[in-house]
This record gives structure tokens, C-alpha cells and sequence, in this order.
């Protein structure tokens, strides 16, 4: 038995020895096509001789100091570089190693904020369910994903959750735009009932990561967001671990709406997967309410502001732009987007959706009435396994993302160097997939 | 490489806001620029001994190893990042092996991370998904120690007993006990060690009985407690007693290793040193020695095996936990602690470190010293024999690691000694492979910042 504790414990899993590009290579030499980037990580590509560089030449430099004694010259300029991507207003950055420090980090700074401000009772933070916004506490507190709360519930913070901008599946049974984007409506609800005094802040990922891969909102939902926000005196933070640094076509996820929020966590593409790298990038004005108080803060772990970390997350910042990665991003993402709704032909496919470069498909087993396949039927699972056998890595999405029990759906979030011959390989193994699955489950025959 | 002083001063947020946006930064916050085994050099050419592994506890083989480098440049070519939820990878199989074989025998399964906060956070999810299989669904309070310190994310917070870390978070901390450490210096029922009957043990047994054992999970605490109390270990009973008083009420130990792990003390694994084996341990720091982001939470046998008879896969885990090129990282770092038996250096540089912080008690503020290895702690009082604290905002720890760093050394200082508010410490934790020359210019260099601050010190709080 190996020393190794991985997550699914019974399932064998090939060993990836080498990467190169979008492609990834097991033991036995078998190539597969990285439509995942990692898990929404890998932008620039694996093995790019460059990040490698800026790696080695920092690791023989100096690979850790504490920020509590010193400052460090790649953090410095990582920060700076970082300050030249974000909206209008959002320079201060505090450098992390994931996305669940940064939640966390976010969440804490939003409590300190209106401390500062002599709001003491402002401390709980609404967020929406089909959300994910980290696995520490604090962050799953603010995760609307129910299968990962499961027992750990007795620890959460019951933090109120709105309904998310689903519009394939709108919680209220309206449809876009006479709905009347009620789904951003309902964050002045629950604020005015549970008490504008108690809540800090609103989180929300701009385009919904792994709960329901690619969910957009429509183009009036951040700017009602933003407006609910200001009048009650709520700061926005926006989760952008998934969509930050470039993965929907655009510098950050909210830059779709013009929205400037208050906070931004950023986390994955930062540093490409190359080193645990993560930021949280304040306002002004958050940032200059805490520096007129107290001054401190006690936010940080061991490696913020590491600056072998940092030396790589420069490097990725400089080759996104010297590459122009980021309009590839956006450019094939629009490409993607539609050969992907080509295949809503079979009737297994729901939706289709996607901003850039992350996307979901939704599987349900009935196209009309939206009826989802029972869990047992596992099509996300058997969909991701039959994917791979084409050679092509997509990710599951999270299961139950209807009611927490049923729904199907993948994630593709391939690196921002994919071209036009990779996306041809993924939607042909889709494809492939997809009729393979129907075969497996009777759908073709049963016609849902 | 940019000019420093070219620099947007705002970009970069530490821990204290003022100093960023109101002081010169090339005076007060130096710029460092590389490192080589125990010393950092700042960009103006200056030497200091990293006298706190990286200023927290990290460092454990010495900065600028150049195999580190080129093992991370290797594998970074090879492969950095895998999607995990469909591959394993070569690195991340063999380091889980290699702690296996140095982890407390019965504990060979390994669950990799990125920071002792998510490792502290995961011990907690395996604790409670195995109370949970086993149908003690009641089971989640986690019991620990004032003056503890888990992380910094909510979940390891909640379990913290770090004053300063917690309290303006107060209504975003979930439900926990605490019991006083094992504290002898200042024990809480004003007990002598040899005569006190343990009461700081006993104190579990209270504290689970009238939680309700029923509800009670895990029991967590350093082996020799970091941060918040300055290298204080347990007296030698301690641990096997509460390894009795958890088995009898079937509360699960969680061993903090984030700081201790990986030899900082001398052993392998600092509850090694009490032959006690806990059913978890968290640990972070000096498996990687700082060259990235890594930990790792080891588990007991029966609770694998559990969770893989009930298929239970586990549901905690984050993005970088099974990344092949930090792994990588932490074989090198544990091939060259073997290869240089740095745990034994640890062991051997221990003894005159100690020894010689025992003669700095001749100076009127230091009350206490203690430690374990190369994890020692000063304490510092106003009035050696009443003990009393100098006042909070006096900052005399900072006044020390000024001190210190002006001359050279970086130490960690911490603060609420004494309950939480009160009390100044500072911690010591120099890279394993110190030498003992190296550690007697760190004691000259504090010996020298010690009386400095004592030089300035007001009338009014002189002893």
C-alpha cells in the first residue's frame, strides 16, 4: 500500500512523469492533452524555459525570508507588476500561497476594515450557494458547495447565501432579460433581513469555477452588485482565484462588467502552477482605512511574500504579456465556446457556457425539460473517464450542483497558449466521449 | 534587478502597514537580496545570522543550497504541475514514502499541503471524517491550550489560544476549549514541577469531561509550544499522560509539528522525545526548508484504514497538495538532512546553544530560558522575582529584535507571555546546520542587544 494519501481513495492513478507545453506524459509514455491547465492553473504551458529560469537563478539567490524582518526585491516587484493589471483603484497587494489563504485573508481584512471604521458589528459575509471560495474554515464557511461541508458543518460560520446567477436553471423560474436580474436582487434581501449592521462584505466568483463551471452572469448583475454594495455599506470582494490574471480573455473576471470591487483574491494563473503563489489586492480606500488606524494587520502565514514564489509569479506576469496571452485566452475561448455548443446536437448536453478560458458542459437526460440524470448514473465521472481514454484531461465538476444531489457537468480550462489544432483534438474526444456515454446509458435509444 | 528605491512603496503589504507607508523603507525594512547557509545579506552588503530559521522556524538546511536549486530547475523542466484529480506523480509517491520512514512508526500514511495552517486545518477534516465514519458524529470539539498556535486561517484560529491572532475575530471563531499549557515557569495553580501532580495534564480530563467526552474530537498542542510562548516544552510525563487521558475518553491527539517536525528539536518528530505517538500530526516548515511551500499531515494506520474500508475519500485537500515540484523539493531537503545527519547537528548545536542562553540569566531582565535542540526561548520580565512583565506598549520583545537585527541576528519576538497580552519572548531557531562557533557569535550578538535595550531603559521600569 503507498504512503500516499490521495483524495479518491480507490481509484489507480496514472503516474504523470513529464510535461511539455499543453501536453502531459505518464510512465508508460502515454501523451495527454491538458485541458485543464492543471485545475485552472497552467496558463503559459508546462516546462517554459523562462519560469524555469526566473526560478533557478532566485532559488540560488535566496529562496525564503520571513516578511516579518525584511522585504524582498522579486516580492516587491511582483506586487508592482501585479498593481498594473488590476481595475482602477486596486494597488495594494498582499502576497500568499493559495486561494484559501486568500479567501480567508480577504474575509479577515473585510472584518478589520470596518473595525477600523468603528463598525465592530459588521463581521459576516454573504456569498452565494454553487460557490467554492476555498477548504479552510473560514472559506468553506463562505462556500455554498454542500457535498464539502458535509460533516465539517458543526465548524462553519452560518453565513447567509444567495442564489447564484444560474440562468439555465434560474432559482426563481424566470427567464433573461424580463427576470429583471432578480438573482442580484436578492443580495438587497438578505441584507436588509439579516441586518446591514452585521454584514462586512459580499464575495462572489465573476464566471463560477468548478460548483458550475463557466456560469456567467448577465451584463446588469455586478453593476447592481456593486450599487447594493455602496448603499449598504458592504464591501465587494470578487473571487477571482479561477478568472484572475487573464483566464477569461480579460486581465480580472469583473473587468467583463466594469465593475470595480473593493477586494480581488487571485490565486491559480498567478504563478501558473510553477509554485504555490496566491494575492489579496485592496482598494484605496480599504487599504487607506486601515493605514490611518491601527496600521497593522495580523494577516500573513510562513510564506507570504516568498520570494521564490514571487520571482515565478513575475515571470508569468511578463511572459502573459510579452506573448500576449491573454487575448489568446479570449480569442480561443470564443472559438472553444462555440464548437462546444456544436455538440448540444446530442441530447445529453444542457448547456453550454463558458467567458474566455473556462468553460463547462452541463449533461442532463432530458434536453426539454432539463431533467437531470440520477446521481447513481455517475455521467460526470463516466464523461471525464472516457475523455482520458481519448487522451484529453477535463476535470469533473462538482456534483449536485442542481440541488446538491444531481447535476452533471465538466470544467474545460485549458492553458492560454491552446491553439486551434488543440481545440479540434478536445472537442473531437468530447465528442467521442459523448457517444460512447449514451451507448453506456441508453440515452440515444431511450431518446432521454 | 530593479532599484529598490525605485520601488512603489504601497505596492507591498507586510504585517505592519506603518512601516511601508510611513517610514523610510531603506532604513527600517532592508532590502534582502541572497543567502547562504546560516547568513542573509541585504542588498547593501550587510550580514545577518538567521538566528529564527527565516525569522519563523523554517530554515532548516541552511540558505542558497545550490542542489535544491537544481533539483527544483529539474523538475520544474520535467514537470511542475499535474492535474491531481486524475494523475499521481513520481515525486509526490517517493516524499510521502521518505516521511514514512522517518515519521513515529504506526504512522505511514502522508497527506501533502502547501502551510502549516492547511495542515493544521486538514488534521482537523481527518479527525473529524473518522469520528464521523465511525459514527461519533458528535464528535468535533477540539480542545486546546491558551498560548497555542495552530494558523491563521479561521479553522486553526478557532483552535489557537493566540491572543493577539484571535481577538479582533472573536465572532468569526467557531466553539473551542482551552486548558493552560505545560508552563512550568509560570504554572497556572502555582505549582513546583516533582510536587504539582501534573495538574496542567489533569486539566484535559477536566475540560473533556465537562465538554462531555461524547462531543469531544481531538485534543490539539505543540510538543514544545512556538510561537506564542517562546520554545517552552513539556515536562517529561506530560504527553504519556495525556495519551492515557485521550484513550480513555477516545479523543484523538493531534501533534502540532509544524514548527517541531523534521528534527528542530533534535528527533525526528518532537513528540520523539516523549515516546508518545500521537493519531495525527501536522507539520510544515522544516520539510521544505523554506525553498517552497509544503506540508504535510501524517496519519495513524487505523485511521487509513478505516476511511479506505468505508471508501470515504477525503474532503479536504486544496489546489497545490500534490505538486510534484514542491515535492521534489522536500525529498532533496530530507536526502541532505540524512546524508549531513542534521538532525543529530540539531541535537549536538542544541546543548551549547542552550548552555549559553542559560548565562545571559545573569542579565536583570531575562527571567527564563529554555528549549529543546535548536528551538530555544528567551523570556523577558521586569522584576525577576515576582516575574512581572514590563508593560505591553513598552514592545520590549520588538525592543530586543531591533536590537538584535542592528547588530546582525534575526530573532523572532513575541509577545503575551504571560496572558496572552502581557509577557515578552523572543525565539531562536537557528538552521540546522549551525556550527558551534556560528552559535557562539549568535549568543555574543544577543548578549550585546540585551544589555542595549536594558541601557535604555527608564528609571521607572527598571527592576
Amino acid at each position: 500500500m503507498s504512503a500516499q494519501v490521495f483524495r479518491d481513495f480507490k481509484r489507480n492513478y496514472p503516474v504523470i512523469t513529464r510535461g511539455k507545453g499543453v501536453f502531459l506524459y505518464d510512465r508508460e509514455g502515454r501523451a495527454y492533452l491538458d485541458a485543464v491547465g492543471g485545475i485552472a492553473v497552467v496558463n503559459v504551458g508546462h516546462g517554459v524555459p523562462e519560469i524555469i529560469a526566473a526560478m533557478t537563478e532566485q532559488a540560488q539567490r535566496v529562496a525564503f525570508v520571513h516578511g516579518g524582518a525584511f522585504a524582498n526585491e522579486p516580492a516587491m516587484a511582483l506586487t508592482e507588476e501585479l498593481a498594473t493589471w488590476t481595475p482602477a483603484g486596486l494597488r495594494h497587494v498582499m502576497l500568499l500561497s493559495g486561494g484559501s489563504e486568500a479567501t480567508e485573508t480577504a474575509m479577515k481584512l473585510a472584518r478589520q476594515y470596518h473595525l477600523e471604521r468603528g463598525k465592530a458589528g459588521k463581521y459576516r459575509i454573504v456569498s452565494r450557494w454553487t460557490s467554492y471560495h476555498g477548504n479552510t474554515i473560514g472559506a468553506l464557511s463562505m462556500s455554498g458547495r454542500t457535498a464539502w461541508r458535509g460533516e465539517f458543518v458543526p465548524y462553519l460560520q452560518s453565513f447567509p447565501k444567495i442564489h447564484p446567477p444560474y440562468c439555465y436553471r434560474c432559482p426563481y423560474g424566470k427567464t433573461y432579460p424580463s427576470c429583471q436580474v432578480a438573482c442580484a436582487e436578492d443580495l438587497e434581501r438578505v441584507i436588509r433581513l439579516e441586518g446591514p449592521d452585521s454584514i462586512a462584505a459580499f464575495i462572489a466568483e465573476p464566471v463560477i469555477g468548478t460548483s458550475a463551471a463557466g456560469v456567467t452572469p448577465p451584463p446588469e448583475y455586478y453593476p447592481r452588485i456593486r450599487e447594493i454594495c455602496d448603499r449598504y455599506d458592504v464591501l465587494f470582494i470578487a473571487d477571482e482565484v479561477i478568472t484572475g490574471v487573464g483566464r477569461t480573455g480579460r486581465n480580472f473576471g469583473i473587468d467583463h462588467w466594469g465593475v470595480i470591487p473593493d477586494m480581488i483574491t487571485t490565486a491559480k494563473a498567478l504563478s501558473s502552477g510553477y509554485a504555490p503563489l496566491a494575492a489579496v489586492i485592496l482598494h484605496d480606500r480599504v487599504y487607506e482605512a486601515i493605514a490611518r488606524g491601527s496600521a497593522r494587520t495580523t494577516q500573513g502565514f510562513t510564506y507570504s511574500g516568498h520570494p521564490l514564489s514571487a520571482a515565478v509569479g513575475l515571470a508569468v506576469l511578463r511572459y502573459l504579456r510579452a506573448h500576449d496571452l491573454v487575448a489568446n485566452a479570449g480569442r480561443i475561448g470564443r472559438l472553444l465556446l462555440e464548437r462546444l455548443a456544436a455538440l448540444a446536437r446530442y441530447p445529453i448536453v444542457g448547456d453550454v457556457r463558458g467567458t474566455g478560458l473556462i468553460l463547462g458542459v452541463e449533461f442532463v437526460a432530458d434536453q426539454a425539460t432539463k431533467r437531470p440524470f440520477p446521481p447513481e448514473a455517475e455521467i460526470t465521472r463516466r464523461i471525464v473517464e472516457a475523455v482520458l481514454e481519448e487522451g484529453v484531461v477535463v476535470v469533473p465538476g462538482m456534483s449536485g450542483l442542481i440541488d446538491s444531489v444531481a447535476g452533471d457537468h465538466i470544467q474545460i480550462s485549458p492553458p492560454y497558449i491552446f491553439s486551434e489544432a488543440n481545440v479540434d483534438q478536445l472537442v473531437a474526444a468530447l465528442d467521442t466521449a459523448i457517444q460512447k456515454v449514451m451507448r453506456e446509458v441508453g440515452t440515444a435509444r431511450a431518446g432521454g | 534587478m530593479m532599484d529598490v528605491h525605485e520601488t512603489t512603496k504601497q505596492a507591498v503589504i507586510g504585517w505592519d502597514l506603518s512601516r511601508v507607508v510611513f517610514r523610510d523603507l531603506e532604513r527600517d525594512y532592508p532590502v534582502v537580496e541572497r543567502g547562504e547557509g546560516i547568513y542573509l545579506y541585504d542588498t547593501k552588503g550587510r550580514r545577518y545570522i538567521d538566528g529564527s530559521g527565516g525569522s519563523s522556524v523554517v530554515t532548516s538546511i541552511g540558505h542558497g543550497n545550490k542542489r535544491v536549486a537544481a533539483v527544483m530547475a529539474q523538475q520544474a523542466a520535467t514537470i511542475a504541475f499535474s492535474p491531481a484529480h486524475c494523475f499521481a506523480n513520481q515525486p509526490h509517491i517517493q516524499l510521502c514514502q521518505k516521511i514514512a520512514e522517518i515519521a513515529p512508526k504506526g504512522m505511514g500514511h502522508t497527506f501533502l499541503l502547501s502551510g502549516g495552517s492547511e495542515a493544521t486545518e486538514n488534521a482537523v477534516k481527518f479527525a473529524r471524517q473518522y469520528e464521523f465514519e465511525r459514527n461519533n458524529r458528535g464528535k468535533y470539539t477540539v480542545i486546546g491550550r491558551w498560548q497555542g498556535f495552530h494558523g491563521n486561517t479561521f479553522g486553526a484560529m478557532t483552535v489557537s489560544g493566540h491572543t493577539y491572532r484571535r481577538r479582533i475575530y472573536g465572532p468569526m471563531l467557531g466553539h473551542s476549549v482551552k486548558i493552560p499549557p505545560c508552563y512550568c515557569y509560570r504554572c497556572e495553580w502555582g505549582l513546583t514541577y516533582g510536587s504539582c501532580n501534573l495538574e496542567c495534564a489533569r486539566a484535559l480530563k477536566k475540560a473533556i469531561r465537562q465538554e462531555g467526552p461524547e462531543n469531544v474530537l481531538a485534543f490539539i498542542a505543540e510538543p514544545v509550544v512556538g510561537a506564542a510562548l517562546g520554545a517552552v516544552p513539556a515536562v517529561p510525563e506530560y504527553f504519556p499522560m495525556i495519551r492515557e487521558i485521550c484513550d480513555e475518553f477516545d479523543v484523538l491527539f493531534i501533534a502540532d509539528e509544524v514548527m517541531t517536525g523534521f528534527g528542530r528539536t533534535g528527533a525526528n518528530f518532537g513528540v520523539d522525545h516523549w515516546n508518545v505517538l500521537p493519531d495525527i500530526i501536522a507539520t510544515a516548515k522544516g520539510i521544505s526548508g523554506g525553498y517552497t511551500p509544503l506540508a504535510a499531515v501524517l496519519l495513524r494506520d487505523k485511521i487509513m484504514d478505516l476511511l479506505r474500508a468505508h471508501h470515504s475519500n477525503f474532503r479536504g485537500g486544496h489546489t497545490y497538495c500534490a505538486n510534484p515540484l514542491s515535492a521534489r523539493v522536500g525529498i532533496e531537503v530530507l536526502d541532505i538532512i540524512r546524508e549531513q545527519d542534521l538532525i543529530g547537528n540539531s541535537h549536538r548545536m542544541g546543548l551549547p546553544l542552550l548552555e549559553g542562553l542559560r548565562k545571559l540569566l545573569d542579565h536583570p531582565t531575562v527571567g527564563d530560558v529554555r528549549g529543546k535542540g535548536l528551538m530555544a526561548g528567551v523570556e523577558f520580565v521586569r522584576n525577576k522575582q515576582t516575574k512581572e512583565p514590563f508593560p505591553p506598549e513598552y514592545q520590549f520583545g520588538k525592543r530586543i529584535f531591533e536590537e538584535a537585527f542592528a547588530r546582525g541576528l534575526v530573532v523572532f519576538a513575541g509577545s503575551g507571555t504571560v496572558d496572552g497580552v502581557a509577557g515578552d519572548h523572543i525565539l531562536l531557531a537557528p538552521p540546522f546546520i549551525i556550527t558551534e562557533s556560528q552559535v557562539d557569535d549568535l549568543l555574543a550578538i544577543l548578549d550585546e542587544a540585551i544589555t542595549a535595550v536594558e541601557r535604555s531603559l527608564p528609571p521607572e521600569l527598571r527592576g
